[in-house]
Parts: C-alpha cells; sequence; structure tokens
C-alpha cells in the first residue's frame, strides 16, 4: 500500500513536471508567431541583415547579455522581494500578483526606448518567463526563453 | 479521414495545376514573366524586350548628357553594345514623322535601353494589376529582396518588376518636346506622341496593366492638362480597349486617391505619412497636380482643375523646362545615383506680393527663410552641395490602368497617345527677367563667417567639412593660406582642425574631419569627433578682428533609412525584452540601474 501510495505521489510529481515542461514548449513555439503577430499589426520591420553582418556586438548583446542581466534584475531580485510580499494573494490565471506587477515594472523600463505600443506588448512575454521562473524556481528557464524570444524578433523575416 | 484527405489535396493540385495553366495562355502584351530571372547573353539583351514597339523609335546609346556615342542598340532583337558606368541611353518617339518625344530611363548600370518593359504575372495587392508597363531599371542592394546588388555591373542583374519596392525606379519618363506645341495656340490640344505596345498572336481574353509614367514639360511652353487615350491598331476606337483610374477596383475602394492620380513629385509637394514620405514637401503639405476625370473611357483627361497646392502660387502654370526654378540641392547619403535633397530655392515665396525680387529661399517647413551667410558658406565649400536646376517642377507622374481585351480584337496591337493641353496663361514666372531668362545671384557671404556642413544635422560616421571665410587670413595671394578652428561637442570632446585656403586667393578656407560614435569617454585631440546621438558639434573661430561659432546635431540613420528619432530598427533594441539603446545617452544610465539590480541577485533571500 505504502509502495502504491509513494508510486501515485511520484506519478503527480512526475506529471506535474511534464506539465510544466510542455507548457515550456509551448512557449518557445508561440515566441515565432508572436513576433509575427506584431509585425504583422504594426509593420515593424523586425531585421535588418547589414547591420547584423557589421555589428555582431549588439548581436551579442541583444541574444546573450541583456536577457541575463534583465532575468537577473527582474525575475531574479524584483520577482522574489515583491512575491515575498504578495504571497497571501492568489494567482490568477496561474500568474501571481509578484509576476504582475514585475512585468509592469519590466514595461515601464521599456518605455525609456521604445515606442509605446511597443512597450506595452513585452507585458506578455514578461508574464510568461515570470511563470516559468516560478514553475521551476529557477531564472535559467527565464533566461533561455528571453534569449529565444529576442533570437526570433532578429531573425524572422516578413 | 486518410484517404479523404489525400483525395482533398489531389483535387487543390488540380484547381492549383488548372489556375497555373490557365494562365500560362492568358492575353497579354508581349514581356517577360516577374518571375523570369536575368538571362546574361552576349552581347547583352533588355529585359522584357518585345512589347514596346520600336518600328518608330530611334534608340541612341549616349553618354550622361545625352551626346551619342558610337554603341548600336538592335530594335530587332533588343541586344545591345556592351555600355560601362558613363553611357545613357536616349529614346527618340516619332508620331506623324515628327520627333515628338525623348524617352529617358536611369543611366547604365542602373538602367539599360530601350526604356520601356513589360513585365506580366507578378502579383500586387490593393487591386492594382499583376502586370504592368514599366521603365528597364535594375534593383539597388536596398531594393533587392535577394539583399545583394542588383545593378547590370553585378554578379546578379536583378531587373525591377511591378511590385518592387517604393522608389525603386520603375516609372518611364518622356520629355513632350516643341513639336507637341508647334502650330498650336495657347488654350488648345497640342500635338500627341505615340507609344504602340505589341500583344500576343491571338489570344483573346482581357488583362489589366499599370503604366508607371511621367510626362515632363519641355515643350517649351506653359501647360495646364493632357489626355492620354488608347487606340486599336487600326488607330479607331474599341469596346476591348478601355483606360481605367482604378475607382472601385480595391474591393469596392479606389486603387488611387483623388489628387494622387496625376502629381509633381511628393518630396516637393506633399504631406509626410509616416510610411514613404517621412517629412513634409520641400514647398507645401498639399499635392501639386492636376485632377483626372474619365474611367473605363477610351480617354482620361487631366487638368485644367489643380490639386490646390502653391505650385501655382510659386511658379504659375505647369513651367517649361525653360523657365525651371534654380536650387542648392544636399546630396545627404553621398551616393550620386539616389537624388539629392533640396535645401533652398531661387525664387519668391508664395505669398510674396507682385514685383518682389527673387532671392533665395528654404522651404515651407523654415518658412520660406533666407539661408544664412553661414549655411551658404557651409554649401559652397561641401563637395555634397551643388546648384542645379529643380527638374521635378516639369515632371507630372500619372496612375492609371490599360484594359487589355481581345488581342484578335484589337489587331495584334493598341497604342497609348498622350496629348498636352497648352495654357492659355504664358506669363514668365517671377524669377525670370524681361527677356524669361533666369539669373540667380551668386550667394553673399561675409568676411569672418565659419560654417560645418552637413547642417543642421549630420549622420553618425558622415565627415564634417569645416569652413571660414576672412580675408585677414589670405596673407599670401600666391600661396595657399592656412588658419585654425577649434570644434567642440557638448560631450566632451575638442578638436583643433588647421583649414587650408581652397585657392591661391579665395580667402575661403577648409578642412574635414570624420564623426564617430563612442560609447565610451571622447579622446580631445585625436582628430576625430566622438559623438553619440544628438551631440551638438560647434566649430568656433576667432581672429583679431571677427569671431563666429556654427553648430550641427548628430543623428542615426534607422533601417528604414530615415534619422534615428525611434531605434526600434536597431538590433540592439528590438526583440521582447531588450531596454538598452547603445546609441544614446540614458543606455549608460539604464543599463547600471539594471546591471546594478542583477548583481543584487545573490543576496534576494535577505529582502
Amino acid at each position: 500500500m505504502d509502495y502504491c501510495f509513494h508510486l501515485e505521489e511520484g506519478f503527480k510529481i512526475t506529471s506535474s513536471r511534464k506539465k510544466i515542461n510542455l507548457h515550456y514548449g509551448a512557449a518557445i513555439m508561440v515566441a515565432p508567431i508572436f513576433i509575427l503577430l506584431y509585425n504583422t499589426l504594426f509593420s515593424h520591420q523586425i531585421l535588418d541583415l547589414s547591420a547584423i553582418s557589421i555589428d555582431t556586438k549588439s548581436l551579442f548583446y541583444l541574444i546573450v547579455f541583456y536577457p541575463i542581466v534583465e532575468e537577473l534584475a527582474f525575475r531574479g531580485v524584483i520577482q522574489e522581494v515583491i512575491a515575498s510580499k504578495t504571497e497571501q494573494y492568489p494567482s490568477y490565471l496561474y500568474i501571481s500578483v509578484a509576476n504582475i506587477l514585475t512585468s509592469v515594472l519590466f514595461v515601464l523600463m521599456h518605455f525609456v526606448h521604445h515606442t509605446p505600443l511597443w512597450a506595452m506588448l513585452v507585458f506578455i512575454p514578461s508574464l510568461i518567463f515570470g511563470y516559468f521562473k516560478e514553475q521551476y524556481k529557477s531564472i535559467l528557464p527565464s533566461i533561455f526563453l528571453h534569449m529565444f524570444y529576442n533570437t526570433c524578433s532578429l531573425f524572422l523575416i516578413l | 479521414m486518410k484517404r479523404n484527405n489525400q483525395k482533398r489535396v489531389l483535387g487543390l493540385s488540380l484547381v492549383a495545376v488548372l489556375l497555373l495553366g490557365s494562365s500560362a495562355y492568358a492575353g497579354q502584351i508581349i514581356g517577360a514573366n516577374a518571375s523570369d530571372p536575368y538571362v546574361n547573353t552576349t552581347p547583352p539583351t533588355q529585359s522584357g524586350f518585345g512589347g514596346w514597339d520600336l518600328k518608330d523609335v530611334l534608340v541612341n546609346i549616349t553618354d550622361v548628357d545625352y551626346a551619342v556615342i558610337s554603341k548600336i542598340f538592335n530594335t530587332g532583337d533588343g541586344t545591345y553594345d556592351a555600355m560601362v558606368p558613363g553611357d545613357s541611353f536616349e529614346s527618340q518617339i516619332m508620331t506623324n514623322g515628327e520627333h515628338r518625344g525623348n524617352l529617358h530611363g536611369k543611366d547604365w548600370p542602373v538602367g539599360e535601353p530601350a526604356g520601356i518593359k513589360i513585365i506580366n504575372g507578378d502579383s500586387l495587392s490593393n487591386g492594382k494589376p499583376d502586370n504592368c508597363i514599366m521603365t528597364t531599371s535594375y534593383l539597388s542592394e536596398t531594393d533587392n529582396p535577394a539583399g545583394v546588388n542588383g545593378y547590370l555591373d553585378s554578379a546578379t542583374p536583378a531587373p525591377t518588376i511591378c511590385s518592387s519596392s517604393f522608389q525603386s525606379h520603375k516609372r518611364f519618363k518622356i520629355n513632350m518636346l516643341e513639336t507637341m506645341v508647334a502650330g498650336k495656340n495657347p488654350g488648345e490640344y497640342g500635338n500627341s506622341v505615340d507609344l504602340t505596345f505589341n500583344l500576343l498572336d491571338g489570344d483573346t481574353s482581357s488583362l489589366r496593366y499599370q503604366v508607371l509614367q511621367k510626362i515632363n514639360n519641355y515643350t517649351g511652353m506653359r501647360l495646364d492638362g493632357y489626355k492620354v487615350e488608347v487606340l486599336d491598331a487600326s488607330g479607331a476606337v474599341n469596346p476591348a480597349l478601355t483606360l481605367s483610374l482604378g475607382l472601385g477596383e480595391d474591393a469596392g475602394s479606389d486603387i488611387w486617391t483623388w489628387d494622387s492620380m496625376a502629381t509633381f513629385s511628393h518630396g516637393l509637394w506633399g504631406a509626410a505619412d509616416g510610411d514613404h514620405f517621412p517629412t513634409d514637401g520641400f514647398f507645401d503639405l498639399v499635392a501639386a497636380g492636376l485632377k483626372v476625370t474619365g474611367h473605363n473611357t477610351s480617354v482620361i483627361t487631366g487638368g485644367t482643375d489643380t490639386l490646390g497646392s502653391n505650385y501655382t502660387a510659386l511658379f504659375g502654370n505647369w513651367l517649361p523646362s525653360k523657365w525651371q526654378p534654380t536650387g542648392i540641392f544636399w546630396d545627404d547619403d553621398n551616393d550620386p545615383l539616389t537624388d539629392a535633397a533640396l535645401v533652398a530655392f531661387w525664387g519668391t515665396a508664395p505669398d510674396a506680393a507682385a514685383g518682389t525680387a527673387p532671392s533665395w529661399h528654404k522651404g515651407m517647413a523654415d518658412n520660406w527663410a533666407v539661408p544664412t551667410e553661414s549655411e551658404f558658406l557651409a554649401w559652397s565649400t561641401s563637395p555634397l552641395y551643388t546648384i542645379g536646376e529643380i527638374e521635378d517642377t516639369l515632371n507630372l507622374g500619372l496612375n492609371y490602368i490599360v484594359n487589355v481585351g481581345s488581342n484578335v480584337a484589337l489587331g495584334g496591337k493598341f497604342t497609348i497617345r498622350i496629348t498636352p493641353h497648352i495654357a492659355a496663361d504664358q506669363t514668365p514666372p517671377s524669377y525670370a527677367d524681361e527677356n524669361g531668362s533666369i539669373d540667380p545671384e551668386p550667394p553673399v557671404v561675409s568676411d569672418g563667417t565659419v560654417a560645418i556642413s552637413p547642417t543642421p544635422t549630420f549622420i553618425i560616421g558622415d565627415t564634417l567639412t569645416l569652413s571660414v571665410k576672412d580675408e585677414d587670413q589670405n596673407s599670401d595671394p600666391v600661396v595657399k593660406d592656412t588658419t585654425t578652428v577649434t570644434v567642440t561637442t557638448d560631450t566632451g570632446d575638442k578638436e583643433t582642425v588647421t583649414l587650408t585656403e581652397t585657392e591661391v586667393d579665395s580667402a575661403i578656407f577648409n578642412a574635414t574631419i570624420v564623426s564617430e560614435i563612442t560609447t565610451a569617454s571622447p579622446i580631445q585631440g585625436d582628430g576625430k569627433m566622438n559623438v553619440i546621438k544628438d551631440s551638438v558639434v560647434t566649430v568656433s573661430y576667432a581672429d583679431n578682428t571677427h569671431s563666429d561659432t556654427a553648430s550641427t546635431t548628430a543623428t542615426i540613420v534607422t533601417d528604414d533609412g530615415e534619422d534615428g528619432e525611434d531605434s526600434s530598427g536597431d538590433p540592439a533594441s528590438s526583440g521582447g525584452g531588450c531596454t538598452y539603446n547603445p546609441n544614446s545617452k540614458s543606455f549608460d544610465m539604464m543599463f547600471f540601474i539594471i546591471a546594478a539590480l542583477g548583481l543584487l541577485f545573490p543576496f534576494r533571500r535577505r529582502f
């Protein structure tokens, strides 16, 4: 009986992790669609081939450096601090209050260098990054996801 | 389920094959298909040859001034002697035995003779036809979807097609000559120029062709209108051959707005639209041109009603070439193959009182201000600035469609006939003298004037030209003297630059200095201006009797070619989560804030 009980628990834990992994895969797959949708709606040119060929430093910053620094700051520090203060509040559709507030701050930071529309549109990817940070209890998945989203925005050509 | 899917796929494939197959037999003007690759032959052959009937056309290969050179274009098969940079062409169009029009295209290697080609089977949106009559040009690296140089001197020439990008040189230009008004009076229609096209034998279906053209007034007389007619092989009106203005042909909407069917250059007259045109026109934000009438008939008529811009107030009715105004142009991208920007013109403001003497003026955006002496000095000493004629005041761009019906019904050919309407008022413009001559005065620059160009903005990476005019420094009239200026930026750079006299006794001194983007502190005295976006570069000059300064501001170029206000085209700032812009001052501050937060990560649990 105990063996069956432990087996059941192990099965629940395994299936829960499988579900999160499936969600993670879906988040990866939806990235190109999201970028394509944005560019269709706003006719935003997403790729400058000549800039890539002559500015590899900017490529490194965009695909590697910035995602790491941003995730350390937002998901690593800000979201955890807010979470420690708001853990008594329930989540909405799997999105915690800390994730929402962190994403709002993320959007506000984007107003500095981007058009308001572009800045507001990063809210959804930010929620996704925050979700997986909470699910995996690690910022590594959100860092990789952030890198992938930035890469998609560069290499998708309409 | 699997079998149903297989049947579905088979059915769709059959439909696709039928559709594709049917289009192979569709009626059309002889020409090239949009998907045809360039065919390299020896000698070279004009792409899309055969549709434009050259029986009454003399095609000359010329130099860039249209002087005939000893190279031949074969009007029978479209081959021509190999051309080199510096070569061009002129197709002389004869009608009723008279030389009525000259057709010019882009100089080689951007264009090739004879000047008109037919493209079939392209794919356009917004109701526009998938076929067109256009000029014989090739794609630049910027416009080529392959992302490589597509000119004729490249390894992979890429001809333009109907759907080629905006401003990729698709329109052919016909200079209407004096013979088109000879023997006619003001207020009358002039003589016509005909373009004849050959149709594929035996076809009975109908196709639509957009005609991408301009008609330019070299008649010697003011015009105030035109008409375009289509005629079959016998020279008669034919119900199988009509003209369309695109009314209701874009899913119930019009293809073109009422004020875009016959217009002068949008860069001179037209509103910024955030898409193709980032700024308002130099002269007016209202389009200049003619109202056009006629739809699904054999004739369309432009004029005499205009679109309401200040073209008439500035210049009167449609100018002839002898009265084209003089302007100062800036080659902002340092590329002689692209159009230069107009920065000033010789004439009078549109609201000037009658009898006002002409002078140099900037455009509407500067409220017709007279350029400063510093600007004149900068323009006169920079190789990027030239004085020339504003030819676009003569050139009317037309938008219309020819509906070509059954070739059998039309007799295998059809003609587009263009006829100008001569204006009743032939008064010379305000900037012409009593003899109708135009003689702009050279700009006046006072002693001690200093200048920097490009101005008021420059693109980071540009070479800046520094100039001083000072007779005091012209100490020896037989040698090129020197003087010095100090150049500073508001971000801490400082350079001392030695200027050399342009000629031994000119008293104008100039030198150049490169500009370079920097993310670190600028290095003074390194011979370069270290700048970031929005840096203000100031040149200062002082001697015993004079002192003056001049400034210009740094900008960057985004991926759409505009000066960088929004860096969203910059790869460093695109993407789902990037907050930094290395080209902005605030990059450093923002980056440090985020990085500092990130450094707190190991200590987060303590909060």
